[in-house]
């Protein structure tokens, strides 16, 4: 059931109404029916995977109990490192066993051992990167003594499970969720007008911009060995803004939702593709991630004091491992070295806390530097998406290589029977919407929101992709 | 809470305005432009007599010219054939032309593994798909034929959602501005190019036919409780094509059905097995119309 699925659109208002005028009496209620919505929509996924989560839930919500109980600091170490174990053993046997079976096999054969990797035969089961993080930050914190255990299941379970972010995040941390969950919520007008505002511009861009960018940018990987320099730079330029659109276009609709119920989650985008060096990307893309890797492990690991070898090693480590999180496969550990190497400059110059302030462009030349910035920093961040994209490494620099190669910059006729060129007038209106907005969580509120909203629609209507209907790119991460 | 019922009844009130406005929008645009496909062309023929209609699927679309067939006939000739169009799209058609007024001396359909395929045409649907609403053979087509949800034909724009890479914006975009298809300048013929190999071709006719076709008897006494001339024939194959004898049991089943089926030998005259090129169109519109029209 995906959020942009006529299921969901009939699943959704049947909660709300639940939640808001029949179980609407205490807090208790209120998250029953949260919690119930939201293993039906887990279930709707998978039905077995459901014990999965409901067994990690309780692990984590069981051992917390244990590790705050624990009279001795062995018996706090050992409940802790069963819940990091079995947490992390799920997910590497789920998501990256046969990534490294099959590494390791390649690795012997290339040693001139034949040997075939024994490899199994399983789904990945949805969203399990996302809550296995919630319950990781979770045991972490009450390990660190950061915050207390939490008794209530029903109120631990929902800080898991709640369906807004279950499938695809944001990441969530107990002590920004848990104090919401424990309070009976009041309904809120300008809250939940906000959240209807994000769905749709969820869903505008999920339906119009990333779904349509990504029958370009599919006829062109797909392809690439037979595409010129114009249509590998536009492949590269469409698949940027296809997992953009895609996955904040998913976080936003999650964020919207959660607001209808009173709900506030973190901010997963703050409109990256403005910024001005790859640090500050990194604090405006996929910032629950981000930050989950900088509280959990970077800043343990020492962060950016110590020896500049240990600031540059910690670097790699939580960009090599942040690559690592999207998928068993090389690539994306490739992307996340590119990352660590435009990020490493920024650290040696000390540069990587500048531009912290919302961008704004005048006429001077300041701007104009500024302006050169953000263009630098989005033509990296797509030579890094290549890798994100491609099939294999080799493929990656082969397509870059193809650019430079190629040198025929003429209209190409694509697959999908269209022109290379032809959305990029949707892709500019768009980045002048965002640009506008950059101050804003959303496009639409403020003035004239009711033109907007009809604008939304209309674009929804007229410019939308159904056809050929593509899945949320991090539903498989 | 009142407040945020009265915005959400808003939100759907406006989308259901807009629904309806760009339903409007599409069909007139549809309705009134310069024929961009072979059912605007269809139905830009509304009441005028064409005297030989050709029907069947893309073995008519790319190997009859209809230009060829007027040359020896003098008279007016289009061919309507629809790529992988089955006898189910074929009677649809044969029943819009009686809808739409559009008369004829004959009518030819194309018949051959056809008999006992099922499925439908790739591009009849969504072409058809602007003027689902244009009359009842149109709904029935795409409710019973198709099976498709009743919403697609109620529910106000979603068909063109459905379809929006083939009738969105920018079919509607090339509608407005006129701009122009080859489909109106070979009066629906359209010719293959080159040759592939046909020696290696897999390509294969059933070993045996079906009992019978519903469709196939549909036509047949639809033609006759009309008054319609109905002339089923079959286009040819390259010689390489395997159970070439698969027409001759056809012949069984059908036994007024003219046999082209070899009538062409050499390979250069097709794409592939299945499919003539323009040399081999031209040169099968030839030998059609020595054959049908000389007698």
């Amino acid at each position: 059931m995906f959020f942009n699925s006529l299921s969901f659109a009939v699943f959704l208002p049947v909660v709300f109404v639940l939640y808001w005028f029949v179980f609407h009496k205490t807090k208790s209620t209120q998250n029953a029916v949260l919690i119930v919505a939201s293993y039906y929509f887990y279930s709707c996924w998978d039905w077995r995977f459901l014990f999965l989560l409901v067994f990690s839930t309780f692990l984590d919500y069981y051992t917390g109990i244990r590790i705050e109980k624990a009279k001795t600091e062995t018996g706090r170490k050992f409940w802790f490192w069963l819940s990091i174990s079995v947490n992390l053993g799920f997910l590497g046997i789920f998501k990256y066993y046969n990534f490294f079976a099959d590494s390791f096999s390649d690795l012997l054969n290339g040693f001139g051992l034949q040997t075939s990797p024994l490899l199994l035969h399983v789904v990945l089961p949805v969203g399990i990167s996302f809550y296995t993080f919630h319950g990781l930050s979770y045991v972490i914190d009450i390990y660190l003594k950061r915050i207390k255990a939490e008794y209530n299941f029903v109120d631990y379970s929902l800080f898991v499970s709640y369906f807004p972010l279950l499938v695809a995040g944001p990441i969530e941390r107990a002590t920004h969720l848990l104090p919401q969950v424990k309070v009976k919520r009041t309904f809120d007008f300008e809250k939940a007008k906000e959240g209807v505002y994000q769905i749709l511009w969820g869903l505008v861009k999920k339906v119009v911009i990333a779904d349509t960018c990504a029958t370009y940018a599919n006829a062109i990987f797909d392809h690439y060995t037979s595409m010129n320099s114009l249509s590998l730079i536009l492949g590269a330029f469409y698949f940027a803004f296809q997992i953009y659109g895609d996955f904040s276009g998913y976080s936003d609709m999650a964020l919207g939702m959660s607001k209808l119920f009173g709900i506030d989650l973190l901010r997963n985008f703050n409109y990256p593709y403005f910024s001005r060096d790859i640090a500050e990307f990194w604090r405006r893309w996929h910032i629950s991630l981000s930050s989950w890797f900088r509280d959990y492990v970077y800043i343990p690991l020492g962060g950016s004091k110590g020896s500049k070898f240990k600031q540059v090693r910690n670097v790699f480590v939580i960009f090599l491992l942040s690559g690592f999180w999207h998928g068993a496969n090389w690539t994306f550990i490739a992307w996340g070295f590119i990352n660590a190497l435009y990020f490493l400059p920024l650290l040696l110059l000390q540069r990587n806390r500048s531009n912290m302030e919302t961008v704004s462009l005048h006429w001077d030349w300041t701007s104009v530097k500024v302006f050169f910035s953000i263009l630098s920093t989005f033509l990296l961040t797509c030579l890094a998406w290549v890798f994100f994209r491609a099939k294999s490494i080799g493929g990656a620099f082969d397509y870059i290589a193809r650019i430079f190669t190629n040198r025929s910059f003429l209209p190409q006729y694509l697959e999908n029977e269209r022109y290379s060129y032809e959305i990029l007038l949707l892709v500019l209106l768009f980045i002048l919407v965002e640009w506008n907005a950059r101050a804003k969580i959303e496009p639409i509120s403020g003035k004239y929101s009711w033109v907007k909203v009809t604008l939304c629609l209309a674009a929804l209507l007229a410019l939308g992709t159904y056809s050929d209907y593509k899945e949320f790119i991090y539903f498989q991460f | 809470m009142r407040k945020f019922v009265i915005q959400i009844i808003g939100i759907l009130s406006i989308s259901l305005i807009l629904l309806l406005v760009f339903d409007f929008t599409y069909t007139t645009i549809y309705e009134n432009a310069n024929p961009r496909t072979k059912f605007q062309y269809l139905r830009s023929l509304k009441n005028t007599k064409v005297n030989y209609v050709f029907l069947g699927s893309s073995r008519v679309e790319n190997g009859i010219d209809p230009i060829i067939i007027e040359k020896h006939t003098h008279k007016k000739a289009v061919n309507l054939g629809y790529q992988a169009s089955k006898l189910g799209d074929i009677f649809s058609v044969l029943q819009l032309l009686k809808t739409y007024g559009i008369t004829s001396d004959t009518i030819f359909v194309q018949i051959d593994y056809s008999f006992q395929t099922t499925g439908h045409s790739i591009n009849l649907p969504y072409e058809m798909t602007p003027f689902i609403r244009d009359n009842k053979v149109t709904k029935k087509y795409f409710l019973e034929y198709l099976g498709k949800n009743p919403s697609f034909y109620y529910f106000p724009f979603i068909r063109f959602c459905e379809n929006e890479t083939k009738i969105g914006l920018r079919e509607i975009f090339a509608n407005l501005i006129g701009k122009k298809t080859k489909i109106l300048e070979k009066k629906g013929f359209s010719p293959l190019q080159g040759v592939e190999d046909q020696k290696n071709s897999h390509r294969s006719l059933p070993n045996s036919t079906i009992r019978s076709n519903l469709y196939y008897e549909k036509i047949k006494k639809y033609g006759d409780a009309n008054n319609i001339k109905i002339v089923f024939f079959c286009a040819p194959f390259c010689r390489h094509t395997k159970n070439l004898d698969y027409v001759r049991k056809l012949k069984t089943k059908i036994p007024d059905l003219y046999d082209f089926s070899t009538v062409v030998q050499q390979d250069s005259m097709f794409v592939n097995c299945f499919h003539l090129n323009e040399s081999g169109a031209t040169e099968f519109t030839e030998v059609f119309a020595k054959k049908i029209f000389k007698k």
